[in-house]
């Protein structure tokens, strides 16, 4: 049940923002959307890998056997990588943004596929 | 738990749909900095603690402090939203 | 909505995301064992092997042990997130490290100068007198989120981004970013980066192996421990630290 909650959580800001980044006109607000997109993506991945009554993944005490009772430990690393990335990529769009604004006077997409 | 992830993704949703059709762009920056922190809030739920500080720091105060200051360049420059 | 091409991208995006949603549900809820996600059973995932320990060699009979104050373990630190980032998939972060550094790189490249506008307020004296305590606190917190990050939750990555609120917080109470921090800044970042594939240098040629370890595993739970694991992610703290604080003074901008 926690875990269907979580992945229609995920799905949605995943669906938002794709609608955002095809619909939008603004630069600025197709950033946000791509960044909403990611962060979705990010939530799904993380979702995948709980299971309710597991514990964070530090050891504290003494674990044994063959089952884990920690959460999964690999889907967390990868999305620690992907949230740094996805901040840099941020940064990176957004400072050509204000090199094309100071060449174009103008911030909106105007025709389809034309940013003249 | 469940309905703290229930409120949560309803709350994420709203504030999805508000970045998306707010008037204001100041507006929009600061709605994407809600649902962020929503989102690191829904990590700690998960137990996922490294990834909610990670969110929380990078995803929640950098990237809407770049967002904003973006929006100050363009400002300095004349840009003005008339959407 | 003006025109008829906008109605239309707007009737198609909200068409292909209705598709995508019950696409995405059905792969869900599926009965298949390899395809449904609301049954993957965390216990039999291959990630296991991470969380006991026995990624490179088998599990003993019966199940493996990790304690804390235990010895001998392939990889001593406790936080198994820390350890499945910094030691056992270091590649991937070294990628990401590059790819936090081509776009430093590329916003010093790429964002215009700044001319001072003409209505520039100062900070309120209450900012101008907190900022100085507040950056103490928050330097000593980062620093202790980099360096304990085999112990709790944290590293180098959230560490570094803390360390960097804190200098940016000095641009908000009305400190200008100087030319001559900025190369301080950029020098550091390129020296952390450097001392970073060095250690993974170091490793190839004693063990043979690219980022191998050649540090005691040490006792699981205490401060020494997880070999290199440490210095890896305190240099990558430092570069991310360093990375950010210059990212975020190009943004900001003036002389």
């Amino acid at each position: 049940m926690v875990q269907t909650a979580l992945i229609i959580s995920a799905s949605a800001l995943v669906l938002t923002g794709l609608f955002g980044v095809i619909t939008r006109r603004n630069v600025i607000r197709i950033l946000l959307a791509l960044n909403l997109l990611e962060t979705g993506v990010n939530l799904f991945l993380v979702s995948i890998g709980y299971a309710p009554g597991k514990e964070a993944p530090i050891v504290t005490a003494r674990i044994t056997g063959p089952i884990s009772p920690f959460v999964d430990p690999l889907p967390q690393a990868l999305v620690l990588t992907s949230i740094v990335i996805g901040l840099g990529t941020t940064a990176l769009a957004l400072a050509i943004t204000l090199r094309h604004y100071r060449a174009a006077r103008r911030l909106t997409l105007e025709e389809t596929g034309h940013a003249s | 738990m469940i309905v703290w992830v229930a409120s949560l993704g309803v709350l994420m949703f709203a504030g999805a749909l508000a970045v998306l059709f707010q008037r204001s762009l100041r507006g929009a920056i600061l709605t994407f900095g809600i649902v962020s922190l929503a989102s690191a809030l829904l990590f700690v739920l998960m137990k996922a603690y490294d990834v909610a500080i990670t969110e929380a720091s990078i995803g929640a105060v950098l990237t809407t402090a770049v967002f904003f200051w973006s929006l100050r360049r363009l400002e300095d420059e004349g840009y003005e939203d008339k959407e | 909505m003006k025109t008829r091409n906008e109605i239309l991208i707007h009737l198609g995006a909200l068409l292909l995301v209705a598709a995508l949603a019950v696409a995405a549900g059905l792969a869900v809820t599926a009965d298949e064992p390899g395809l449904g996600l609301l049954d993957a059973g965390v216990e039999s995932r291959p990630s296991a092997r991470y969380v006991f320990k026995t990624v490179r060699a088998a599990p003993p009979e019966g199940g493996a042990v990790v304690e804390p104050g235990g010895k001998g373990y392939e990889n001593g630190a406790a936080n198994i997130v820390t350890a499945v980032v910094a030691d056992y998939r270091v590649l991937d972060t070294l990628g990401e490290v590059l790819v936090l550094f081509a776009a430093a790189s590329g916003v010093g490249l790429l964002i215009p100068i700044r001319r001072r506008s003409a209505g520039e307020r100062q900070a309120s004296p209450i900012v101008r007198t907190a900022v100085p305590l507040i950056m103490f606190l928050a330097l000593i917190t980062g620093a202790y989120i980099v360096l304990h990050g085999h112990l709790s939750p944290g590293g180098g990555f959230s560490g570094g981004a803390v360390i960097a609120s804190a200098f940016i917080l000095r641009f908000l109470a009305g400190r200008r970013p100087d030319p001559r921090g900025k190369r301080l800044l950029s020098a550091l970042e390129s020296a952390a980066g450097l001392a970073l594939l060095t250690v993974g240098l170091i490793g190839l040629a004693v063990s043979g192996t690219f980022f191998a370890g050649f540090m005691p595993q040490g006792t699981l739970g205490s401060f020494a421990s997880g070999g290199i694991l440490v210095i890896v992610y305190t240099l990558i703290g430092i570069k991310v630290a360093a990375e950010l604080s210059g990212l975020s003074a190009d943004f900001v901008g003036g002389k």
